[in-house]
């Protein structure tokens, strides 16, 4: 066997398993746990600082299955007074002017074929950092529950809550 | 628990990552030895002794007999004790762990007994020997279970239920570690100087990289960092760099010197034990560990009684200071003297001057009264909350309004 063999044969093993490693971290990075949203929005200061209640702004988490974010008018409730200097405040109050509804990008994201109602979940007693973390300690939401099938089946599970397929797959 | 100032956590991290890191050295190297010099010993006397050595080459600097026992056992005791300290995972119980130590403490002692009978040339007997594999084979199971446990530390959303699922402690990503473990194990093994078992460093060297890309594949979805990529592709490199020394040497059928593959593999186990603490770091982090206390609701009564929402009660009412309250939550929005999103609060304590009860209901609950004000948001006061902002209203507009 010529000396040089095993060297190339080697290196080539080798080097095809890290261009392998290569395309998985190009392709497949860290998922977008947090993404830039229209307006920077803080919940450091509204739900920590203020205290302000999720159900304040995120009304329908308790009437329907799907939570939401709240109307434009619900911002301008306070700031239409309130720091109307700052250049967030400031975008906020062109998109008033224009009529214009406020682009958020949705962090929590369940696929289509899954029911989610929020509303069986806030009334069964669940607090909201259970699935949604220490949101009012984040500057940016940022996901931090896997949102897996098995996580949903176990909290389920333990809690006597029905795990029949049809509950969520309707 | 011992208490730990924020500033010692890192050290106490990178600690603990010593600690595993030499815990997994010595333990592979005591795991892969046994289960190795089990055949020679079973079948002939025949081939060099195994453990009495001759002051010649230099060993790996790990010894044999009772102090490798202790000292191992001592590297697994700092590293859980670390990794609790560090992370205070608040998760297995009692039982948990007494089972592990007294599966690890059986294992370790089988060993070291059945090593008195393993040293020398003549064949052993039956017991010794069962009694090493029995012991290698617990030592490995620990090892199995503690490297899952450490994996079950990268998805924190599940750490409530493994009480009543105790399986969710298994995973694939567990799994994988262990594989991963057991290889370098293998490559431990393979230093030994007394016979040449380097064809053992390079099989496991060439085994690396699919279990590699495995692990990184089946790790949780939130650990995943750009940096684990990049420990992966330093481990590759060692890897490559220990198949080839080893394959250079395995042709010239010598032995090459110990510092070369010891270093390389020390190095693979640093950047294998990094790579888990990495992991945790990115999916550790304090906002996602809040709110993971979650009662099962069908074996604990409520803890408050049916109430929509969905802020926790205090449990026991410490002293409030009203004007903090005040400065925290109504200041936005309320000035006394004029208006600013709501209106001035001396014009409306001039209505509740006769009846101050219903001005701690209002503020439990807000409505929407004048319609030139935009509504009132409910802060979810407590009870103790309005009681004691009331009273320092009114105790303001007293001290305002007395003549000085």
């Amino acid at each position: 066997m010529p000396k040089w063999l095993p060297h190339i044969l080697l290196s080539a093993y080798f080097g095809f398993f890290l261009l392998l490693l290569a395309t998985l971290a190009w392709f497949w990075p860290a998922s977008p746990r947090a993404a830039s949203q229209p307006i920077a929005f803080p919940h450091t200061v509204h739900a920590g600082q203020l205290g302000l209640s999720c159900s304040f702004c995120h009304e329908s988490a308790e009437l329907g299955p799907q939570a939401g974010v709240p109307a434009v008018s619900k911002c301008l409730s306070c700031h239409q007074a309130i720091a109307t200097d700052r250049p967030e405040i400031q975008k906020l109050l062109g998109y008033q002017q224009r009529g214009e509804p406020i682009r958020w990008q949705r962090i929590y994201h369940l696929p289509d074929f899954i029911y989610f109602s929020h509303k069986r979940h806030v009334n069964s007693g669940l607090d909201c950092s259970a699935c949604h973390g220490a949101v009012e300690e984040m500057q940016t939401v940022k996901r931090v529950r896997s949102l897996q099938m098995g996580w949903c089946l176990s909290c389920h599970r333990s809690r006597g809550a029905s795990f029949d397929c049809a509950t969520c797959h309707k | 628990m011992l208490p730990v100032i924020q500033e010692q956590l890192l050290f106490v991290k990178m600690l603990q990552g010593a600690f595993q890191t030499l815990l997994c050295l010595s333990l592979g190297y005591l795991v892969g030895e046994v289960l190795f010099s089990l055949p020679g010993k079973a079948i002939s006397a025949a081939g060099a002794p195994l453990f009495s050595l001759p002051p010649g080459p230099p060993r790996p600097k790990i010894l044999t007999g009772k102090r490798t026992g202790l000292l191992i056992a001592l590297f697994m005791a700092c590293n859980l004790l670390l990794m609790k300290i560090a992370y205070r995972p608040d998760l297995f119980t009692g039982p948990f762990w007494g089972g592990l130590t007294v599966l690890f403490i059986i294992g370790l002692a089988l060993i070291l007994v059945a090593r008195q009978h393993l040293r020398g040339t003549r064949p052993t007997a039956r017991l010794p020997l069962a009694a090493a594999l029995t012991g290698d084979l617990l030592l490995l199971a620990v090892c199995f279970f503690l490297l899952n446990a450490e994996s079950f530390l990268l998805t924190p959303e599940s750490w409530p239920f493994l009480a009543s699922r105790p399986l969710l402690l298994l995973s694939w990503n567990g799994t994988l570690r262990f594989m991963q473990f057991t290889l370098l194990a293998l490559m431990l093994t393979g230093l030994d100087r007394q016979q040449n078992r380097q064809w053992l460093i390079l099989g496991a060297a060439l085994l690396w990289p699919p279990f590699q890309i495995l692990e990184l594949l089946l790790i949780p979805e939130l650990a995943r960092s750009p940096w684990l990529y990049l420990w992966a592709a330093l481990t590759l490199l060692t890897a490559a760099a220990l198949a080839l020394m080893t394959t250079r040497a395995l042709r010239k059928k010598r032995l090459l010197p110990l510092a070369y593959p010891l270093s390389a593999v020390t190095l693979l186990a640093i950047l294998w034990v990094l790579s888990a603490q990495t992991a945790r770091e990115t999916t550790l982090s304090g906002v996602a560990l809040a709110g993971l206390q979650l009662p099962p609701a069908t074996e604990r009564e409520p803890i408050a009684p049916v109430d929509s929402q969905p802020v926790p009660q205090p449990q026991a009412p410490p002293t409030i200071d009203g004007g903090q309250l005040f400065a925290q939550k109504c200041s936005v929005c309320h000035r006394f003297d004029q208006r600013l999103i709501g209106p001035p609060l001396s014009a409306v304590l001039v209505k509740y001057r006769s009846d101050k009860e219903s001005l701690a209901g209002f503020l439990r609950n807000p409505q929407k009264i004048d319609p030139d004000y935009p509504a009132m948001p409910n802060l979810n006061l407590t009870q103790q909350e309005a009681e004691v902002l009331t009273d320092y209203l009114f105790d303001y507009e007293t001290v305002q309004t007395t003549p000085q």
